[in-house]
C-alpha cells in the first residue's frame, strides 16, 4: 500500500487535485480504511464550517459607521493599561491552557496539594481535570495571577467540563478557583437571585449556588469560588482582583456569563 | 460574487456588504466586540486606500483585507511575552473513528464557533476562507501569502481537529 494521503484527503474532497493525483488518492481510498475514516472525519469537519449561518451585526452598527465614519480599532489590548499585562494574554493564554490539559493531564495525583483533593473531588462533575503548576508555567505564560489577596497562591488549573481553565488558588485552608472572561457582563443573562454588590465602589452580582459562590463584574472579570465562603472572603477576593483592572476596559462588550452560568446549572 | 466596475468606497462597502464583512470578522475572531473592531479596522484601510482594489471579486477583496487585518493583530499580540499555539497538537488532530450517526451530531452555532475559535488563528483563517468565503486553494495561498501545500494542510488539519472537538 502506498503512504496515506494526509493532508491531501481535504484537497480531494475540495476537488482541488490533478487528475493523476485524484486516481492516486482513490486507489488508496479503495485498499485503507483508516483514510477512508480520515476522509469522513474531515468532510464531517468541512460540513460543519459550511453549514454555519451568516452573522448579523447588532442593529444599527453600519448605521453608525456611516454615519460618523469608521473608528481607528480599539482592540482590547490596546485599552489595558500596561499595569495589568497579564490580562492581556487571558484569552490566547485560556486556550493554550486547555490544550496543554487536554494533552498532559496531570496523572500523578500525588504531585496535587493535600489541602485541595478534597476540593477537587467534591467538584469533580465540574472541575474534572487538575495539572498542577510547574516552574516553566509562570503567571506571565498563562495570565493568570500568581497569587491574590496576599495569602491565595496559584496551585494550578483545573479544566472544567465544559473545557473553560480555571485557575486554582489556595492559603492552605479555602480554595478559590476563577477564570477570566473578557468583555462586559452581560447582566440580563444573570439568574434572578443575583444579588447586587459593590467591588471597589463598581456594581458586581453575586449568586450563591450549591457548588458556591460566583461573582460577576462588569469588567468581564469572572471569580468563582467554590467552597462555602463568607461575605467577607468573597469581597476581599473579589476586590484584589479587582485592583488589577482598569476603567478603560469596563465597557467592554462581552459575552460572559452565560456558559458560567450553565456549568453551574444557574441559568435564570 | 460581486464583481464592481469601480473601486468601492468605504461607505459602498459598509452599506452594501456590511453583513458579508461582519460575518468573516465574526468567524475569524469569535467576539462580536472583536469583529466590530476588525470591521472598523477593514473600512478604516479601505477608506485610507491601504487596501489596493484588484477588479474581480468583491468578496474576495474583503475577505483579503480582513484576513490581514485579523492576522495583523494576531501577529502584534504575539510580539509579546506568552506562549503561543504554533500548530494543531496531535492530540487534537488524530483521526478520528466514529460511527456515521456520530457524524451528524447536531450542535449549536455558538457550539461550532467556539471550536473554530479554539484553532489557532492561521487555520482558523484557511477554514474560513474557504469554507466560509468559498475561496479555492489557489486564492487562499495568495491571500494568506503561503504554498499551496500549506493551505493544505491547515485545512485538513483544522476540519479534523473541528470535528474532533465537535465529538
Amino acid at each position: 500500500m502506498t503512504d496515506h494521503p494526509g493532508d491531501v484527503l481535504s484537497a480531494y474532497l475540495d476537488a482541488e487535485l490533478g487528475a493523476l493525483e485524484r486516481e492516486a488518492v482513490e486507489a488508496h481510498l479503495a485498499a485503507c480504511i483508516t483514510c477512508q475514516r480520515e476522509l469522513a472525519t474531515a468532510d464531517a469537519g468541512r460540513g460543519i464550517a459550511r453549514g454555519l449561518a451568516d452573522v448579523a451585526p447588532p442593529d444599527g452598527f453600519f448605521a453608525q459607521i456611516v454615519a460618523h465614519g469608521p473608528r481607528p480599532k480599539r482592540m482590547l489590548d490596546d485599552l489595558r493599561p500596561r499595569r495589568i499585562g497579564w490580562l492581556n494574554v487571558a484569552a490566547a493564554a485560556a486556550a493554550w491552557i486547555l490544550v496543554i490539559a487536554v494533552g498532559r493531564l496531570e496523572s500523578d495525583t500525588s504531585a496535587i496539594p493535600a489541602t485541595i483533593r478534597p476540593f477537587l473531588a467534591a467538584h469533580a462533575s465540574i472541575l474534572p481535570t487538575f495539572r498542577s503548576t510547574s516552574p516553566a508555567q509562570t503567571p506571565v505564560d498563562t495570565g493568570m495571577p500568581s497569587a491574590l489577596s496576599g495569602s491565595f497562591t496559584l496551585l494550578g488549573y483545573a479544566v472544567s467540563s465544559q473545557g473553560v481553565p480555571h485557575a486554582v488558588y489556595s492559603d492552605g485552608v479555602r480554595t478559590v478557583s476563577m477564570f477570566t472572561e473578557r468583555g462586559r457582563l452581560d447582566v440580563s443573562s444573570l439568574p434572578l437571585e443575583a444579588r447586587p454588590i459593590q467591588v471597589n465602589a463598581r456594581p458586581a452580582w453575586r449568586v450563591t449556588s450549591a457548588d458556591g459562590d460566583v461573582v460577576f463584574m462588569q469588567n468581564g472579570y469572572v471569580v468563582v469560588i467554590l467552597v462555602a465562603a463568607d461575605d467577607t472572603m468573597v469581597e476581599d477576593v473579589a476586590s484584589e482582583s479587582m485592583t488589577l483592572f482598569d476603567d478603560t476596559i469596563i465597557d467592554r462588550a462581552e459575552r460572559a456569563g452565560r456558559a458560567l452560568l450553565e456549568t453551574f446549572g444557574l441559568r435564570g | 460574487m460581486t464583481e464592481p466596475d469601480s473601486i468601492p468606497t468605504w461607505e459602498d462597502v459598509a452599506q452594501l456588504h456590511g453583513r458579508f464583512l461582519y460575518s468573516v470578522a465574526y468567524r475569524l475572531t469569535g467576539h462580536h466586540d472583536d469583529a466590530q473592531d476588525l470591521v472598523q479596522e477593514v473600512l478604516l484601510r479601505v477608506q485610507r486606500g491601504l487596501a489596493t482594489f484588484e477588479p474581480g471579486s468583491l468578496e474576495g477583496w474583503l475577505s483579503r483585507i480582513t484576513t490581514n487585518a485579523f492576522l495583523d493583530e494576531v501577529r502584534r499580540r504575539r510580539r509579546r511575552p506568552l506562549t503561543t499555539v504554533a500548530d494543531l497538537p496531535d492530540a487534537l488532530v488524530g483521526i478520528a473513528v466514529e460511527p456515521a450517526d456520530e457524524l451528524a451530531k447536531v450542535h449549536l452555532p455558538e457550539e461550532i464557533q467556539a471550536a473554530i475559535s479554539s484553532l489557532p488563528p492561521e487555520f482558523r483563517a484557511a477554514i474560513v476562507l474557504s469554507d466560509v468565503v468559498g475561496l479555492d486553494y489557489a486564492e487562499i495561498a495568495e491571500q494568506l501569502g503561503v504554498p499551496i501545500g500549506t493551505v493544505r494542510s491547515r485545512l485538513h488539519r483544522g476540519r479534523l481537529a473541528l470535528r474532533r472537538k465537535l465529538a
